[in-house]
């Protein structure tokens, strides 16, 4: 996008707010401010509006349309690949639907690192937050045999699995979560929060991307590809690459303290056919190794995954087996995934005015995808897998735990779909999402959240956003 | 090896901005764009036709029987694939990635360009830099990986050799799992 010249704003480009962003974040905080406000708050999308007739199932066709830089998002080094979406209702069209509830453990954390959470506080929006997404526990009859299996595994070797909760309602169980929900059925911030805000009386701008913000006259300018807008408060919520972006070509310092979900894979091999792109793609989860609920484990979930052909074929080992090969056994193969709660920390800076994601993964981060790629050999082959592969180059099929060779970045295949910070609470914001010194100025989206919180994000989001709304309102 | 001394390497190299694309999306998941069908090459717009050339050989060498059966028939065109994903790059990635491009083809002083060996010899070359210890190696391996295979797994072609059925919607294919299994009372 190129620097816009910024007419003045009209009168019908004026508002009581500007909310920048509608995922997670975005459209919750939209909707509080519209039910206080009604016609005076605006939602900013920097993506097209798609419907369900739009999502095509097709990767080559939908990974270039919904996803941020059309799917090749990553850091500048190359080993980090980073996956969100540029759409009404941002990445929540795009993720698995799996809904969390903020980890009591949060509370101590964020204390520990200058900000603040009460998730007994937050209880209340979290409630309404899953009300809006009617979240619900997946049922076994809607468990694949994938994800079973990751479930067998586990239980045979006495680890703490469970089915997880989702926000799908009347799921067909296609297995295209990530392309977008064509039945309208999983309840995605487009289908959930964004139609309330737009009844509360909130304007629905798609299209719509934000360069910089100005502060002129006692009010804020949001200099954008459709020209100026103006409002007395403005929310961001462009999500964590985004939204740093937007602060620095402001002038307003942002873009530390990035973190990160580490996410890696590990397949295993059955006689019979698995078909995991049938059915709810994740729906399983190992906490054995997770540092929250109670858990000490070294920090991470395990999760059950399936994907797509397209996405399957980049994992680097493939070709070294002999891609042919390997993809004869795709319908073969249950796929689990790490969450790791990463200990690394990244930026956000501006290079020729775009954004530039660093992320150096610290050696800690090394040694818990290292003892992932170990524990769900072990689970695979409890299952009764015939062998396992891993995401990594110098390993191929494995048929014991085979600790890697080595954990050089860059010889395994790694990406997030879930970043956090860059405009952290107590970095950037206060406590509650404003920026101090910038009267009217607020950060309520993943950007916000100081830290890698262990778990899909989507609920715990909305919920500081409906918070932070709240906040606003009374300040106002 | 630690990040850092992977981007010296680059550095040592002086192709410091190939660290962008070093395995330009060596991890990368998504990686096609729409592509335009059957596009003759000289309707890239990024690639060179040398580069092209270097692309589409990595291609077959990489995917094997299958690719090479398609790619035949045209059924599979991973030059224009790689061009579309170039054009969701930004510039200055872009131009680092053209640069690896021509370093991977005239790597070698002396011999003919990599697009014009025999296919034993370019799985040797493809083989060694996946795993060489230098870190541009891996990332110019890494970004011809993850592009021309997602670029056959995301063609009809490759679904055909994946068994995989394709979308639901707008199709005779109606959604739901197929794989049965008895559920185990152990698992919760």
């Amino acid at each position: 996008m190129t620097t816009p010249v910024p007419p003045p704003a009209s009168p019908q480009r004026r508002f009581k707010a500007l909310v920048i962003g509608s995922g997670a974040g975005g459209a919750p905080a939209a909707t509080a401010l519209a039910e206080a406000w009604g016609e005076g708050v605006a939602l900013l999308e920097a993506g097209p509006h798609l419907h369900a007739r739009d999502f095509t199932q097709v990767e080559r066709e939908m990974v270039p349309r919904l996803y941020a830089q059309g799917g090749v998002q990553g850091t500048e080094d190359g080993v980090l690949s980073l996956l969100q979406a540029r759409t009404v209702g941002g990445s929540t069209v795009i993720n698995d639907a799996l809904c969390f509830r903020p980890p009591p453990e949060l509370d101590a954390r964020w204390k520990a690192l200058g900000a603040h959470i009460d998730t007994a506080a937050l209880a209340p929006f979290v409630d309404r937050v899953e009300e809006v997404l009617q979240v619900r526990e997946i049922r076994r009859d809607q468990i694949n045999r994938a994800n079973y299996l990751v479930g067998l595994g586990a239980a045979r070797l006495g680890w703490h699995g469970e089915r997880l909760r989702h926000n799908s309602v009347g799921c067909v169980q296609c297995g295209f979560r990530h392309l977008g929900c064509a039945y309208d059925a999983k309840q995605s911030m487009n289908l959930s929060f964004v139609p309330r805000a737009q009844a509360a009386g909130a304007q629905l701008l798609p299209e719509v991307e934000v360069h910089h913000l100005e502060r002129r006259g006692g009010a804020w300018v949001a200099l954008t590809s459709q020209g100026a807008f103006a409002a007395e408060h403005v929310v961001l919520c462009a999500g964590v690459v985004q939204t740093p972006t937007i602060l620095l070509r402001s002038g307003i310092a942002a873009g530390d303290g990035v973190q990160v979900h580490v996410q890696t894979v590990a397949w295993g091999d059955f006689d019979d056919p698995v078909d995991g792109f049938n059915g709810i793609p994740m729906a399983y989860g190992v906490l054995e190794f997770a540092d929250i609920y109670g858990h000490t484990g070294p920090g991470y979930l395990i999760e059950g995954v399936a994907v797509q052909p397209l996405g399957f074929s980049v994992q680097p080992q493939l070709e070294g087996l002999g891609h042919d090969e390997v993809l004869g056994r795709y319908r073969h193969l249950s796929g689990a995934v790490s969450l790791v709660r990463s200990a690394s920390r990244g930026r956000i800076t501006l290079k020729d005015d775009r954004p530039a994601i660093t992320y150096p993964l610290v050696e800690a981060d090394l040694q818990r995808l290292a003892h992932f790629y170990d524990r769900a050999t072990e689970l695979y082959l409890a299952a009764g897998a015939s062998r396992v592969l891993l995401a990594h180059r110098h390993v191929g099929w494995v048929d014991r735990v085979t600790p890697v060779p080595t954990m050089d970045p860059g010889t395994f295949y790694v990406y997030t779909a879930h970043p956090f910070g860059g405009a952290g609470r107590g970095l950037v914001t206060d406590e509650v999402g404003r920026v101090p010194g910038q009267p009217g100025l607020w950060v309520l989206d993943g950007s916000a959240v100081p830290e890698a919180i262990g778990v899909n994000p989507q609920v715990t989001i909305a919920a500081l956003a409906l918070e932070g709304a709240a906040r606003l309102i009374a300040d106002a | 090896m630690s990040p850092p001394l992977r981007r010296r390497d680059f550095l040592t190299l002086g192709v410091a901005g190939v660290a962008g694309l070093a395995g330009l999306k060596a991890g990368g998941r998504w990686l096609l764009g729409v592509t335009p069908p059957a596009l003759p090459l000289p309707s890239l717009v990024h690639l060179s036709a040398r580069q092209a050339a270097t692309v589409t050989a990595a291609a077959l060498a990489m995917v094997g029987p299958h690719g090479e059966a398609a790619y035949a028939e045209g059924r599979w065109e991973p030059a224009a694939d790689v061009d579309a994903l170039l054009g969701r790059l930004a510039a200055d990635q872009r131009d680092q990635l053209g640069l690896a491009l021509i370093l991977f083809e005239e790597w070698t002083p002396g011999l003919s360009g990599f697009s014009s060996w025999d296919r034993e010899a370019q799985r040797a070359r493809l083989a060694a830099w996946r795993t060489s210890r230098l870190g541009l190696h891996r990332g110019v391996w890494g970004f011809l990986h993850a592009a021309c295979c997602s670029s056959f797994s995301g063609s009809e072609a490759g679904w055909e050799t994946m068994a995989y059925p394709g979308p639901c919607v707008g199709t005779a294919r109606p959604p739901g799992q197929t794989a049965t299994f008895a559920w185990d009372e152990v698992v919760p």
